[in-house]
């Protein structure tokens, strides 16, 4: 009997992630993306590794996962993290009596925390504003959202998987997927069981090629980057989730994040440039002299929220939600949407259990445990 | 915020067909970009005009060193290279770098490259303290692409791998990489890498460095 063969649309941390946990299942796997690795919603993000804790009160499901994948990335790439842990910072009476919440919803989620004085958080990090007046030291790190993608490339492409980069999808139906190769200018039509749309902003696209509804909230977010790390650690104010309440420190950078507004076009997101100003003004407050260090980048990139009537934008869950469009009329078809890099594997680990009971595979997922290669590999 | 119009001069290639020699020819987009904006939003702008257009990005804050490239003839980082600070009579240039074979357009086939520093150095180095940090170099080529050593030989380290080497030299194969013929000796001393490097890697000065380790380490056998 021959593999199944899925393909996998979008080449983000979440369909990179899906193509290693098929391929490692002993599937046929093609992971197709019409840019290179992570050139959307993965590789514009602010580079955290979640402790969990960001989201312990607005959203204690989407905190409980990165808590404990947190701790499996650490096994599965180590070399690839750069664990310097997290600090909550109190600089406000209105911070302070946020305390309380904050810790609670924390222990709830088993998130790991420790209370430290503003004299401790200061020694630890000599530039954070010296008002301070409290601390919480929690598991945050940082990763490189482009080479995190790459190590799952890499490591799918060394059980089987086939990886198209430049490749765009111009069609799509039951049990057939028409590709459009940049680089050579021909159509291909691939033939497959499976189809997993992990597009991204972009899934409600693929979705229409099928004549399948789907909708999600492309809540774009504004980041700038500076040209000096102030910090070691990843600075988060201790308030409930808000615009430019981040610091996260990467190589010699640390970039600022970051605003949330929804958008139409994931393609086209203009800058407003009182964000920028916006990012600075909360990181000279955090960490003084922020503002007039100069500014090497910035950026903007649409979260791919899962569409909610209750809630918008900042209140939306950071959760994910996979669809089986067979109740569509396209058996064999499958969607992925919202989630955090922090959480690809795991996604990718419920995702791929759906694509597996389907096609009647019993196999169970391996990747919780099996190390990841070398980003170069695939490069 | 100023919306300005700028023309790009795009160096377009496409791979060989068979029976076919490699086509590459210039193509020109006018394109409105906001006035603080870097290229890279220039060349999305192009690619919304024209979606065959080939180009790597991922993170736009110089981190994934993927959007690499040639910009009015000096190799660069499409995403913080403001568009207005290097436009030249209204036209701004891009070409792919150098010393790298061309998949297609601007996307260059960096495979070599990262096989040669997957021989001599780690992804995060583990300092003196007690956590990790990333490595200042951010493998984005530029530096393979402006030196003159490696357009006359692609088995040449090159720059940005004899700087990752200088941390690993305790390394017995990775000294004698940098020792053999396609090590330290081949450099001119151009200095070309260090002039192009984003990240402030100095990998002239890690070469300088690792020759006068390395002969210290010869007067040292030959004096006992």
């Amino acid at each position: 009997m021959t593999k199944p063969h899925v393909v996998v649309i979008g080449a983000g941390s979440t369909g990179a992630a899906i193509a290693h946990d098929l391929a490692l299942r002993g599937l046929r796997v093609t992971l197709v993306e019409r840019f290179g690795p992570a050139a959307g919603t993965t590789g514009h993000n602010q580079a955290q590794l979640h402790s969990g804790a960001r989201y312990a009160v607005s959203d204690p499901e989407s905190a409980r996962e990165c808590a404990e994948e947190n701790i499996i990335l650490r096994k599965l790439m180590p070399d690839s993290l750069e664990l310097n842990d997290g600090l909550f910072i109190a600089l406000s009476e209105e911070h302070l009596s946020y305390r309380e919440t904050f810790l609670e919803a924390c222990a709830q989620s088993e998130i790991p925390t420790e209370e430290i004085s503003a004299a401790e958080a200061l020694k630890l990090e000599p530039g954070l504003n010296p008002g301070l007046l409290s601390a919480i030291r929690i598991m945050d790190g940082v990763f490189d959202p482009y080479r995190f993608t790459l190590s799952f490339i890499a490591t799918a492409r060394k059980n089987g998987a086939n990886f198209l980069p430049f490749t765009e999808v111009i069609a799509v139906r039951q049990g057939q997927v028409t590709l459009h190769r940049r680089a050579s200018g021909e159509d291909i039509v691939f033939a497959c069981d499976v189809i997993v749309n992990a597009a991204g902003p972009w899934a409600p696209r693929i979705a229409e090629m099928a004549g399948v509804p789907l909708s999600l909230e492309p809540s774009a977010g504004v980041m700038a980057t500076l040209s000096k790390r102030l910090c070691n650690m990843v600075i988060n104010l201790l308030a409930p989730p808000g615009d430019g309440d981040i610091i996260v420190p990467q190589r010699n950078t640390s970039i600022l994040g970051t605003t949330s507004w929804m958008v139409d076009d994931p393609d086209d997101i203009p800058i407003p440039a009182d964000h920028v100003h916006q990012l600075l003004e909360l990181a000279e407050w955090m960490i003084p002299g922020a503002s007039r260090v100069p500014i090497r980048g910035v950026m903007a990139a649409a979260r791919p929220l899962i569409k909610d009537p209750g809630a918008q934008g900042r209140a939306a869950s950071r959760g994910f939600r996979c669809y089986d469009h067979t109740k569509d009329g396209i058996p064999g078809f499958f969607s992925i949407i919202g989630g955090k890099t922090t959480t690809a594997r795991y996604m990718a680990e419920k995702m791929s259990d759906i694509v597996c009971l389907n096609l009647e595979i019993n196999t169970p997922c391996q990747t919780r445990t099996t190390p990841l290669l070398s980003y170069r590999l695939a490069m | 915020m100023m919306i300005k119009p700028l023309a790009l001069q795009i160096r377009r290639t496409s791979p060989a067909r068979p029976g076919e020699s490699i086509r590459s020819d210039w193509q020109e987009f006018q394109v409105s970009i906001p006035e603080e904006a870097y290229v890279l939003d220039a060349l999305e702008a192009a690619w919304r005009q024209d979606s065959s257009l080939m180009f790597r990005h991922a993170c736009h804050h110089a981190s994934c060193g993927s959007c690499g490239m040639r910009i009015q003839g000096r190799e660069a980082l499409a995403c913080i290279t403001p568009a207005f600070d290097v436009i030249r009579r209204g036209v701004i240039r891009l070409e792919p770098l150098r010393n790298f074979p061309i998949i297609g357009d601007l996307v260059v086939d960096m495979s070599l490259l990262a096989q040669k520093l997957e021989r001599v150095g780690a992804h995060v180095i583990a300092d003196d303290k007690a956590v990790g940090r990333f490595e200042s170099c951010i493998e984005c080529g530029l530096c393979i692409s402006a030196c003159p050593v490696a357009a006359t030989s692609s088995q040449y380290l090159g720059p940005a791998v004899l700087a990752a080497a200088k941390r690993n030299m305790s390394d017995p194969e990775v000294r004698s990489l940098v020792e053999g013929q396609d090590g330290v000796w081949r450099c001119h001393s151009a200095f070309e890498c260090t002039e192009v490097c984003p990240a402030g890697v100095e990998p002239a000065t890690a070469i300088m460095s690792l020759r006068k380790d390395l002969l210290v380490s010869v007067i040292r056998r030959k004096g006992n």
